[in-house]
């Protein structure tokens, strides 16, 4: 059985080396592709070397990201974004 | 006469007006003068309301000859970030997109300022639009005071040099990752990230509705005690604002720390600190220790996940805000800035609610890191002031590089994703020349501000660190 990601954090973490230095190995390459796929479901439109300026630094904000979304979160745990209805 | 004066601190000068020693209009006169001189080195002020000023300082002025004494505050300068609103006078948030605009009302923090018989001078120089702590406005670059050519961080760039140059005693900053407490740091003042809803946010150009926070950046911790004291408060017209009543500040300074807890993180917070910043922050809790409170571990295990969390959260709402200005007038933007707006168009949703659930994960850790102490100390940011990019390296490069010094939020971001309150001081400058400041940061509970303004206090009554000036302009040389 293949190991887990956790497992193989946990295994690099033993070995001394961060998180971070992990992140940065496992990039998944955002394309210019996928840009212009999520600009039509936006209904937007961008010039070319727009569009290569934001696919790197999106690559780079999701690879940041990445050991957020790497996190498990127990089911019972909310956003902490509070809807507070009040009568006018 | 007018280089004693800007040195005086607010508290100082406001004992010297209420007993007519000088005048409001004298204090005024001082710093006007002063901003005026210094503003083209700085480049602090965006605008400076001189005429504004005056007027104003001759209204209170004869208020006082009259017998109406507002209070500590009465004919104190003061000047706020440009993203606050104020009536009639040009509110640009450092940028070209809103840079003609006038608004028809007043913001809460100014109009309490006002109300208390303050007086605006100006508005301050910031990174467009408060995107973040690197230094790209509209209105060209800010200086740190310390240093020409070194970054004074941002977002809220102007009000931290124009404290440090004692180009105002007061200014008001906003914070939504940082911003108010990177520009002290580096600047070498006081700033004051309050618990979130404790200061009123209406009228204050959002970044992020869920981060934003608006607070004091002064020479000392008493005037970050007395400004709090006078902006802080419900706020019908901002329901975010907070119902918990307004504690007398000042009665937390002079307690003194005996038997207090001082938490210090046992990781992440200090990990990757430049060397003099290590030797300052543990010369900072031994004085701590000497002046009586007892330094305890304290463990938040996720911390490090407060700033890509933090960042992701900010960028996607500022996305949401800014998205017509975006689609209306892309070109007016800073070319770095609306980049990074235009990427956050592209975080996945349940990347955002991920980082919104996060945020309750680090509200519990904090709460539970509290239960054993009443303070927590780190660094206030683990580098030194790093020196401006060139601005024309924006286009060429990707979002963040203007950020040399990128790590500047990740002391910073668990305090704006958990709404604790939190207060930087200086306590030391850099080795090599030039020498920049250095300072500490303290988290307290929430609402708990008075706790940060006893230690912050007692730590400056035994140091100096806030007592020096930089070498800029003739008050200032040494």
């Amino acid at each position: 059985m293949e190991p887990t990601r956790r497992q193989v954090v946990q295994l690099l973490a033993a070995l001394g080396l961060s998180r971070t230095a992990f992140a940065q190995q496992s990039k998944r390459a955002i394309g210019t592709d996928d840009l212009k796929g999520a600009l039509t479901i936006q209904g937007r439109a961008l010039p070319a070397d727009d569009i290569e300026v934001i696919r790197r630094a999106l690559q780079l904000s999701l690879d940041r990201f990445q050991r957020v979304r790497d996190l498990e979160i127990d089911d019972a745990v909310a956003p902490a974004v509070i809807f507070l209805p009040r009568s006018q | 006469m007018a280089d004693e004066l800007v040195r005086k601190n607010a508290r100082e000068l406001g004992a010297l007006i209420r007993s007519r020693e000088v005048s409001s209009m004298e204090v005024v006169e001082a710093f006007v003068t002063r901003a005026g001189a210094l503003n083209g080195t700085l480049n602090a002020f965006i605008t400076i309301t001189a005429e504004h000023a005056r007027t104003r300082a001759r209204e209170v002025d004869a208020e006082i000859r009259g017998g109406r004494y507002r209070g500590p505050l009465h004919g104190i300068p003061y000047a706020a970030k440009d993203v606050l609103a104020t009536r009639g006078i040009r509110t640009t948030n450092g940028s070209k997109v809103t840079a003609g605009w006038i608004p028809d009302h007043e913001s809460t923090i100014t109009q309490r300022l006002n109300d208390a018989g303050a007086v605006l001078i100006g508005k301050l120089n910031l990174r467009e639009f408060a995107t973040g702590s690197g230094v790209l406005s509209g209105f060209g670059t800010v200086h740190n005071p310390w240093a020409v050519g070194y970054s004074p961080a941002g977002s809220s760039s102007g009000s931290g040099a124009a404290v440090a140059a004692r180009m105002a005693p007061l200014t008001i900053g906003t914070d939504t990752g940082g911003s108010i407490r990177g520009p002290a740091a580096v600047c070498g003042i006081v700033g004051l990230k309050p618990t979130y809803g404790r200061v009123s946010l209406y009228g204050v150009t959002t970044l992020s509705w869920s981060l934003d926070h608006a607070g004091p950046m002064t020479a000392t911790v008493d005037d970050a005690a007395l400004m709090l004291q006078t902006i802080s408060g419900r706020d019908p017209k901002d329901p975010g604002s907070a119902p918990e009543p307004v504690p007398d500040y000042a009665v937390a300074l002079g307690q003194g720390l005996t038997g207090l807890r001082i938490g210090l993180p046992r990781r992440h917070f200090t990990e990757g600190a430049h060397p003099d910043v290590e030797a300052a922050f543990q010369g900072a809790l031994r004085l701590l220790e000497n002046l009586g409170a007892r330094v305890v571990t304290v463990d938040i295990p996720h911390a490090d996940l407060a700033p890509p969390a933090g960042g992701l959260i900010a960028m996607a709402e500022a996305a949401a805000f800014h998205e017509k200005r975006l689609h209306d007038s892309p070109e007016l933007f800073d070319p770095l800035v609306r980049e990074r707006l235009l990427t956050a168009r592209f975080y996945p949703a349940i990347d955002y609610i991920k980082a919104q659930r996060l945020r309750t994960i680090l509200q519990n850790e904090v709460t539970h890191a509290f239960a054993s102490c009443d303070a927590i100390a780190v660094p206030a940011y683990p580098g030194l002031p790093s020196r401006l990019e060139k601005p024309e390296r924006a286009r060429t490069d990707v979002p963040s590089t203007d950020e040399p010094a990128a790590s500047r939020a990740s002391n910073s971001y668990i305090a704006n994703m958990t709404g604790v309150p939190a207060l930087v001081l200086p306590c030391g400058f850099s080795s090599a020349a030039p020498a920049l400041p250095i300072a500490m940061q303290l988290y307290g509970r929430l609402f708990d501000e008075p706790m940060l303004f006893r230690v912050g206090h007692a730590y400056q009554q035994a140091t100096d660190w806030h007592k020096r000036y930089p070498p800029i302009g003739e008050a200032g040389a040494r």
